[in-house]
């Protein structure tokens, strides 16, 4: 589950994966004496996974520029190639399209993840995580015309 | 799921079927506590740098050069009390980094990061070149007792020595708070993008 969100996350970029899922265990390793009961497991560890997408991006020296545009909302004219026929690069390529924000709540959505968890895992309400699922749900239909 | 298209659950699913473990458990384990390790190594033996670096600038200041005027001994405080001030803030600094926001939810914890961020520009940008300043002022106020003491070659060497690797130092710090500042802004932007 955290190597296929980081997958998303990352546009498919199976070393970065690799990479950052090894520092989403080592976060659940070191923080494991501060884990309360009050959140299952599973939400302990996405809401890791996601902290640690959202830092790894703070980290990307190099991207500057990249990042502040990513972040900015995509024009609604890309679409994805008509030509790409394996369905995981296109959903890649799709996702690649979202902002990061986005692309995690796709993955949590994909993960068949209840709203009200991801909503506890971002610590957003759940109206505004509901408006955020139909604006991602408009362009991945755009994204993915055929789908 | 209700949200999104099936056939992307579909791809979502058999994606993950096809996935291999990437690392074993022990490695984690491995890497968490030697990057664990690692970590409180760097922030101590920066905490433990600075604070030889304070004993020994005051065995020189304080003892050895035994200042006799009253201009040099308020730059012998001005020097050493800024100096101090500075590792006070980095002990601070090391502080709020130490709590474990990775856990809580990402609002919080971009809110956090978003404050420690700006302490840690606070730090470097306006802490760190008041404390070069008056560092340096503290400097300027000794001058006239080594002047007693050393010809005039000896005090343009001093003078050089102090500034040449001063000018270096207020390089790299630049760049440091340019780095954190870069930081800055992502979180912020990251923060705006999830509560739009």
């Amino acid at each position: 589950m955290v190597f296929q969100l980081c997958m998303g996350f990352l546009k498919g970029d199976n070393d970065q994966a690799e990479d950052l899922t090894q520092e989403v265990f080592i976060q659940v390793w070191n923080n494991l004496g501060t884990f309360r009961q009050d959140s299952t497991p599973k939400t302990w560890i996405y809401r890791i996974s996601v902290n640690t997408c959202l830092n790894h991006l703070k980290k990307e020296k190099l991207k500057s520029e990249k990042i502040s545009m990513a972040i900015r909302e995509q024009p609604d004219t890309v679409e994805i190639s008509s030509n790409e026929t394996d369905p995981i690069k296109a959903l890649y390529t799709a996702m690649a399209a979202l902002s990061e924000v986005d692309r995690l709540i796709t993955g949590m959505l994909l993960e068949e993840i209840p709203n009200a968890e991801i909503a506890s895992i971002l610590g957003i309400n759940e109206g505004n995580l509901r408006v955020k699922i139909h604006r991602i749900k408009i362009r991945l239909k755009k994204l993915i015309p055929n789908d | 799921m209700t949200e999104l298209n099936k056939n992307l659950k579909a791809i979502w699913q058999d994606l993950g079927t096809s996935i291999a473990p990437p690392t074993s458990a022990q490695n984690v384990l491995l890497e968490a506590k030697k990057l664990n390790q690692n970590s409180i190594k760097f922030q101590r033996g920066n905490l433990i740098v600075l604070g030889l670096s304070f004993l020994v600038m005051c065995y020189f200041l304080i003892f050895f050069f035994s200042f006799q005027d009253l201009l040099s001994k308020i730059g012998v405080a001005l020097m050493l009390g800024f100096f101090l001030f500075r590792i006070v803030l980095e002990a601070y600094s090391i502080g709020q980094a130490k709590s474990d926001r990775i856990t809580e939810p990402s609002s919080n914890n971009l809110e956090k990061e978003e404050k420690y961020l700006s302490l840690r520009v606070k730090i470097h940008s306006t802490y760190t070149y008041l404390t070069l300043g008056v560092y340096t002022l503290g400097f300027i106020f000794l001058l006239p007792e080594f002047a007693i003491h050393l010809s005039s070659f000896w005090m343009a060497a001093m003078v050089v020595s102090y500034f040449v690797p001063g000018i270096i130092l207020t390089l790299i710090i630049r760049k440091n708070v340019q780095k954190e500042l870069h930081e800055l802004r992502t979180v912020v932007e990251l923060k705006k993008s999830l509560m739009d």
